[in-house]
This record gives structure tokens, C-alpha cells and sequence, in this order.
């Protein structure tokens, strides 16, 4: 299998991605950029939120395990780890 | 020409002229017997439930203001607790919300009605809305072509009056093309003004989320509902409500608009669009608005460093949807390792599987540092053109697409020119700035953009342009 399905975690044969690729010569092209003045618009490192654990309401909690995709009885039923 | 479809709406109810039940059995009715396939999912009992108890508080005589006892619609990758929110994919075809997104919950509060969950590109992933696994929303104006995407359905659902307004996501003109596709107004606001909470990631650095309307002040009234800082959302902001009521009819004379010469010259855009734009570009002189030519970066490259910057991310980011937790999981496969693969396999469109894909390669040895890192540079180059830009003018005014909309199925043929087709909205998209995609003479709609945290001049300027052209 392809490195970047591994990588990917996604079994996917069919996919081209070559389409994609082309645009990375059009970055590397890119020259003489100017970033003066440019300032970071995502996020500010004093704005975070105090580091405490909240915890779901009874409802919330239901529905989330009403998502598990396997149960047994009360078990939430994973796919084996070690071999 | 109403200057407000809820206000107008709302007037009947508070007449008692019709019922909010009335009213929202008839938006029920309207979605379920539309052919345009805009929705995923129709939530007509608790509507109804909702609207009953609107119909009560007037009987008490409550009058009903903002946005109360009005039916909306919500794009179908925000979480509304308690319902099935797919993102249009198998993986998430059963997922029951364990919450409710900040934005729509503020809606909810604030006495809005949400009544369907709408068609869109598989996590947003699309500018066409075929891909999603409900198949294809079609244009509210012709049937034989696409709604536009990823937002599609709400776009459509706005069009055709099902909904009143509608709750899209727009990650790169996600909001603001199927605008333009169906011919109503779109909005993406300044990046972090409203939450992202209980949006499913796509692009977290650039996701928006905004409203689908028919007037300039429903979108106004709807933005000043969902905005504001919210501590599950570290990126918002704090802001200013808009004083709609404020809101002149008159264009200023010596408003300075900036247009990009390299959008208007490039040889995508279409003749029509084209020679539109130009028309109104020459109503606005004759109003007194000094018009600037301005460079920018070619399509191309805003378009190259979008999509490898949302690739890079949207593999991040639906790395978590693996079937483990939650999600339709492939059983019984002999390992944790080919239990991803197949429950990833399945579940993903081959449109988000090549996205995801080709975003780990972004990411990968090699390719981080010569083409992710270069990518975020030019990013960078491109917030600070438009930080001096919004020095010279107040307002940048460009065409919302370069092609028409497609007919559905020609863009599945050829992705890159899907992609290429966002080569006008993706740039606003990454220096986080606000832009109104604006039904105003042009086919396909013109954006309006402004610097950061000026959603509400673009919105002034919007309504004296939409009461007097």
C-alpha cells in the first residue's frame, strides 16, 4: 500500500492526488515576499482558559455513549491493540 | 424592495395575521416538497413544539422582536444536540450531537427556530455540493445546475424563502459563492467574530461561521445574535453590536474602493461577470465613489497557498474521525491498523480522501519545510498587502467567482478547476477579513471586503447600495 494511505490511515487506491501536487510548484515559485506589517490573526497566547477539568451533563454523557459504535452489555467493545 | 424579511415577518405574527405554527408548518411544507435535495434532515416536530410556544407567549401578549419565533436552517456540520449531524459523509451518517454548537445555540436563545439540517460538501469539503453523500444540492434558479458549495443547501433554502435565514460555514468562499450561485446575501464575518464551537474543523485557521439572508439587515440582526467571545473558542473576539437601525439609504460620496486589477485581467473570468462588475463599478462613480486600482497576488497563488494550508489542516483535524469513539466503524478486521484503514476507507468521499491524503504529503518530511512553511510565509505576505491596502481605501470591492455555475457533474470530471474557481474568495479567507457576497447587478453576486473588524461599515455600505441601485 501507498506510504501516504499508511500515513493517512485511509485505504484509498482510487484517489489521484497528482491534481493536488501541481500546486505546490506554484508556492515554490512564489518570490520577494513582504511581510511587513503582516501581524498573526489566529490566536493570542494570553487569552487562555483557566486549565480545569468541566464535566459533562447526564444527557450529554448518554448521547456520547449512545455514539460508541460497539457495546457489549456495559463495555465499550475497541478493536484489539496488542497483537 | 422589503428591507427586512424577519421584521416583515414578525409584524404578521405580532397582528396575529398568521401563526408561528402556521408559519413554520408552511417553511415544513416548502422543504419537504422542494426537489432541490438542500436538506438532510427536516426537524418539523421540534419546531412545531417550539413554535407552539411562540404562539402562546403572543396570545399573552409578548411582542416578538429580534429574531423571534423565526425558522432557520442550520448547515449540516454544526452540532444541534441531540439531532444526527453527518457533515453529508457515511462515517457520521448515525452521529447524534451530544451538543449544541455555540453559534446556533445562541440563535436558539436569542428565540430563533432551527427547522432542518442542510446539504453541503462532506466536511466542507467542495465548491459544488456534489460531494456529498445525500448527493447533490441543485441551484435554486436552475435545475441543472450545482447550488455551489460547500454551504449549498442553506444558500438554496434562502433562495427559495424555505428558511428564512441559514447558518453556513465558510472556510474559503464557502458561504460566499453559493451566494452568489443562488443570488442572495452571504456573509463571512472577521474571522473569530463569532464562535467555532460545535463547528466540525475543517481549515481552523480560516473557518467561519456566517448567515445566508435576503436583506442586508437580516444579516445584520443574525450576525449581531451569534457574535462574540466565547470561552470554548479561544480565536474570538470581542465585538460592537451593529446599530441596524442606523443604517442610511444614501451611498457617501468619497467612499474610496479598492478593485484588484489582477482579479479583473485574469483569463478565467467570464465575459458576462466581467462586464457586470464594470457596470457597477461605473453606478457607483456616478454616486460619488472614488474607485482605486489596486495589484494583489495572481488567482493562482492565493489559490495554491489556501489549499495547501487547508490541506495541511483538514488532515489534522479529521485525523480524530477514525470509528474508534464514535463514527460508523468497519467491524471485525483482524487489527487497530486495518480497522482505521477501512473505517476511513468507507466512510470518507474519495474528494475528502484525496484532501486528507495529499494534506499528510504537506505535512510530511520534505514537504513541510519547502512547502507548508513556505505556504504560511506567503500568507503572511498576503495579510500584510491587505493590512496597507485598507490604508489607501475603505472598501475592495471584486467579483464573488470567475465562472457561472457549473452544470452538476462537470466539476467531478475536473477538480482543479473546482479549485481554481475559488481563486477569488480563498484570499480574504486567509488574511481573516469580512466579506459580504452581495446580489447587486453582477451574476454571481460581488463581495464586498473590508479591513478586520469591519463588518458593520461593510454592512452600511451594503444597505445604501442595496436601497439605492
Amino acid at each position: 500500500m501507498d506510504k501516504l494511505q499508511q500515513l493517512s490511515n485511509i485505504r484509498a487506491e482510487e484517489v489521484n492526488i497528482s491534481k493536488i501536487t501541481d500546486f505546490f510548484e506554484t508556492i515554490k515559485s512564489v518570490k520577494n515576499i513582504n511581510i511587513e506589517g503582516a501581524e498573526n490573526h489566529i490566536v493570542k497566547s494570553d487569552n487562555l482558559r483557566e486549565d480545569k477539568v468541566v464535566h459533562c451533563n447526564p444527557e450529554e454523557k448518554a448521547l456520547i455513549m449512545e455514539n460508541f459504535p460497539a457495546k457489549q452489555g456495559t463495555y465499550l467493545v475497541v478493536p484489539k491493540v496488542i497483537q | 424592495m422589503s428591507q427586512s424579511i424577519i421584521q416583515d415577518i414578525q409584524n404578521k405574527l405580532n397582528e396575529k395575521k398568521i401563526s408561528c405554527v402556521q408559519l413554520v408548518r408552511e417553511k415544513i411544507a416548502a422543504l419537504q416538497s422542494s426537489t432541490k435535495n438542500a436538506n438532510n434532515l427536516i426537524l418539523d416536530e421540534q419546531a412545531l413544539e417550539q413554535a407552539k410556544i411562540w404562539d402562546e407567549k403572543i396570545a399573552s401578549g409578548h411582542i416578538l422582536s429580534g429574531i423571534e419565533g423565526i425558522p432557520f436552517g442550520v448547515k449540516d456540520v454544526y452540532l444541534l444536540k441531540g439531532t444526527i449531524s453527518t457533515a453529508s459523509s457515511n462515517i457520521l451518517k448515525n452521529y447524534k450531537s451530544p451538543y449544541t454548537a455555540t453559534a446556533i445555540q445562541k440563535l436558539i436563545d436569542a428565540g430563533a427556530i432551527p427547522i432542518c439540517k442542510e446539504n453541503c460538501d462532506q466536511f466542507g469539503h467542495g465548491s459544488t455540493n456534489e460531494n456529498s453523500v445525500f448527493g447533490v444540492a441543485k441551484n435554486a434558479h436552475n435545475d441543472d445546475k450545482v447550488a455551489g458549495g460547500s454551504s449549498g443547501g442553506s444558500a438554496v433554502n434562502v433562495a427559495e424563502g424555505n428558511t428564512v435565514f441559514s447558518i453556513g460555514g465558510d472556510t474559503g468562499g464557502s458561504i460566499r459563492q453559493p451566494a452568489g450561485y443562488n443570488k442572495v446575501y452571504g456573509l463571512k464575518p472577521t474571522y473569530g467574530r463569532v464562535s467555532r464551537y460545535g463547528l466540525m474543523a475543517y481549515t481552523s485557521s480560516s473557518d467561519c461561521v456566517g448567515p445566508f439572508a435576503n436583506t442586508v439587515k437580516d444579516i445584520a440582526t443574525t450576525l449581531n445574535v451569534m457574535s462574540g467571545k466565547d470561552g470554548k473558542d479561544q480565536t474570538t473576539l470581542t465585538s460592537t453590536p451593529i446599530d441596524v437601525e442606523s443604517f442610511d439609504s444614501k451611498i457617501k460620496a468619497g467612499t474610496k474602493i479598492g478593485v484588484y486589477k489582477s482579479f479583473i485581467d485574469h483569463p478565467s473570468l467570464e465575459s458576462k461577470i466581467k462586464t457586470d462588475f464594470n457596470s457597477l463599478i461605473e453606478k457607483l462613480k456616478e454616486k460619488g465613489v472614488e474607485i482605486k486600482e489596486l495589484d494583489f497576488f495572481d488567482g493562482d497563488t492565493l489559490t495554491a497557498t489556501y489549499y495547501i494550508i487547508a490541506l495541511a489542516e483538514t488532515a489534522s483535524n479529521l485525523s480524530r474521525i477514525d470509528g474508534i469513539a464514535f463514527g460508523n466503524r468497519a467491524m471485525d478486521k483482524e487489527n487497530l491498523a486495518l480497522t482505521y484503514l477501512d473505517t476511513r476507507g468507507e466512510g470518507f468521499s474519495q474528494e475528502t480522501k484525496r484532501r486528507i491524503i495529499a494534506g499528510n504529503q504537506v505535512l510530511s518530511v520534505g514537504y513541510s519545510e519547502e512547502i507548508y512553511k513556505k505556504a504560511l510565509e506567503v500568507r503572511k505576505g498576503i495579510e500584510a498587502k491587505f493590512a496597507k491596502d485598507f490604508e489607501e481605501v475603505d472598501f475592495v470591492l471584486s467579483p464573488t467567482s470567475p465562472l457561472l455555475p457549473p452544470t452538476i457533474g462537470e466539476s467531478l470530471k475536473d477538480p482543479l478547476t473546482m479549485y481554481l474557481s475559488d481563486m477569488y474568495t480563498v484570499g480574504f479567507s486567509l488574511g481573516g477579513l469580512p466579506t459580504l457576497s452581495a446580489p447587486f447587478v453582477v451574476e454571481n453576486n460581488v463581495q464586498i471586503t473590508a479591513a478586520k473588524e469591519k463588518d458593520e461599515e461593510i454592512l452600511r455600505f451594503a444597505y445604501a447600495i442595496e436601497q439605492s441601485l
